[in-house]
């Protein structure tokens, strides 16, 4: 697969449990090899100059353990002996950022503070890469957000992130780019924005009188892009895919008392790339 | 040399508590030899035992010097001791950390598989060359005390063909458990070749056919020259020095070389 990844861009990489996600983030470090290919990061060969790779990337493991018995200090000096002097006030920022005490064993510590040594040991060293996996699992709505804003704040001086998630919700937060993987192979990568301009929309429309049911189902079954039009309790719901303005043009001809179209997300546009961008049922296989 | 640091710091607490039991072990040992010395009946318990025994148990004169510290320490004691340490330590280095998932984190930092490898045998090194001090001390402090009066330098030349020879052991252990990932396999395979090691090697010397097999025993080439009476044995500390070599070069080569497990 080919990914091209520009400096301070966020490329998040979508996809189910076992798609490759992890595989391709282990490969970037030289942890697997590949069959066949070859992987360059920066311009370094993955395999032959791993050493160079690694001196500009910081990773996180999708399954993250430290020793229980270090603690936080510990952990970095474990962990991140190999980064020359890591700079201390900014490790100590980043702890009180992410309202992380680095003094205490990480044993003693819940999933999502143990989440965070992570993030730190990830974060601390001015890395020109990241490869975060899953990073944000165990991390509170707020801390996720915190997240989010470390992230801008690090790709805003030119770092860039590659981060797998299988919340669509953070990926489209967080990320410019998608790449999305299906066993093993990439399915799209695009600009999130164009992904989310051709994905599917949910809308739901209720007319005045119900004797209108059947004649405005009708007229959205008509129309190109629009799909898995049903009655639904009075009302009719469809799915759009890419552009509204037919839709519109339509349900305006018809006395409405409510009409609700839901905000168009990335797991709308995964199931898409998934499924084919028509599947006629409206539903998941 | 960082991680070989780090290390060693990690388990510093640990490694000091080794020392102090085998510094008592030995002291104890040392201790014993004048109540020993002074009842030369001793001697017939080992002497009534079968040959094959004899040889097992390093030898039937209890009460001289070399007899006695051949047989009770480094025969089969001060070995087991450092092996102990020696095979969990170099079989855990890395396939332990692959085990519990701590690998990765290790492995991404910018520092090479190859240099990982062999900082994690020097620190096992680092820790049995302390280990073996540990014993030797209280063995050249006591020397005159106990009437051994053996010249440091064959106390010394025991002590450190014993404890290369646990090194080239462990650090065995390292390469098989690296090379696999599996830590068990790497223990197991090592502690079940020394144990077949210290058996044809002690009843090679009345059992015939096994006589051939000797040159294979790894204690062979610890004991052969009787260090307690002869000193370096040259020859001995050239081989066990490349078995130690062998091993940390071939544990490398297959760890650099394969996938790592997440």
């Amino acid at each position: 697969m080919d990914l091209r990844v520009e400096p301070g861009q966020v490329l998040g990489l979508v996809g189910a449990n076992g798609a490759g996600k992890t595989t391709f983030m282990r490969t970037l470090l030289d942890f697997i090899r590949p069959t066949s290919g070859s992987v360059s990061v920066f311009g370094h060969d993955s395999r032959r100059e791993s050493v160079a790779v690694r001196q500009v990337t910081s990773y996180l493991p999708g399954e993250l353990v430290i020793p229980g018995r270090l603690t936080g200090w510990d952990a970095l000096g474990r962990f991140a002996f190999a980064r020359g002097g890591l700079d201390r006030v900014r490790v100590k920022s980043l702890a009180e950022r992410l309202d992380l005490d680095l003094s205490r064993r990480v044993g003693d510590l819940s999933k999502g503070n143990k989440q965070k040594v992570g993030v730190v040991l990830a974060f601390a060293p001015r890395s020109s890469l990241l490869v975060l996996d899953e990073p944000t699992s165990g991390l509170d709505p707020l801390l996720q957000r915190e997240f989010a804003a470390l992230v801008a704040e690090w790709t805003g001086e030119g770092a860039t992130v590659l981060l797998s998630s299988h919340v669509m919700a953070e990926v489209e937060q967080i990320a410019q780019r998608v790449a999305l993987l299906r066993e093993g192979r990439l399915q799209v990568v695009d600009d999130i924005a164009t992904i989310t301009a051709n994905a599917r929309r949910r809308g739901r429309a209720t007319p005045r009188s119900p004797a209108d049911l059947p004649g405005l189902a009708a007229a959205l079954a008509g129309l190109p892009g629009v799909s898995a039009v049903e009655p639904d309790d009075g009302a009719v719901r469809f799915a759009c895919a890419g552009d509204m303005d037919a839709v519109v043009k339509v349900l305006a001809a018809w006395p409405l008392r409510a009409l609700d179209v839901a905000h168009a997300d990335l797991e709308d546009a995964f199931f898409s790339a998934y499924d084919g961008p028509s599947a006629p049922d409206g539903t998941h296989a | 040399m960082r991680l070989l640091g780090s290390e060693l710091r990690l388990r510093l607490v640990s490694l000091i508590v080794w020392a102090i039991s085998i510094a008592a072990l030995v002291l104890l040992i040392v201790a014993f030899y004048p109540s020993v010395r002074d009842n030369p009946s001793l001697n017939d318990i080992y002497g009534n035992l079968t040959p094959s025994m004899q040889a097992l148990l390093g030898g039937s004169n209890l009460t001289s010097p070399v007899g006695y510290l051949n047989t009770q320490l480094f025969a089969f004691v001060l070995p087991v001791a450092l092996l102990v340490f020696g095979l969990g330590r170099g079989a855990a280095s890395l396939a332990g950390e692959e085990e519990e998932h701590t690998l990765d984190l290790l492995l991404a930092q910018p520092v090479s598989r190859g240099s990982a490898y062999l900082q994690k045998s020097g620190a096992v090194a680092v820790a049995l060359a302390l280990l073996a001090c540990a014993g030797w001390l209280p063995l050249v402090a006591l020397n005159g005390a106990v009437q051994f009066d053996l010249p440091v330098a064959n106390l010394t030349a025991a002590s450190v063909q014993t404890g290369l020879m646990c090194l080239g052991l462990s650090l065995a252990a390292q390469a098989i458990a690296a090379w696999t990932g599996r830590r068990a396999f790497g223990l197991a395979t090592v502690a079940g070749y020394t144990v077949l090691s210290y058996v044809i090697y002690g009843l090679s010397s009345t059992v015939d056919w096994l006589a051939h097999l000797r040159p294979l025993t790894i204690w062979r080439w610890s004991q052969l020259n009787d260090p307690l009476t002869t000193g370096f044995g040259w020859q001995e500390l050239l081989l066990l020095g490349l078995v130690c070599v062998v091993c940390a070069a071939a544990g490398t080569l297959l760890f650099t070389r394969r996938d790592l497990r997440a």
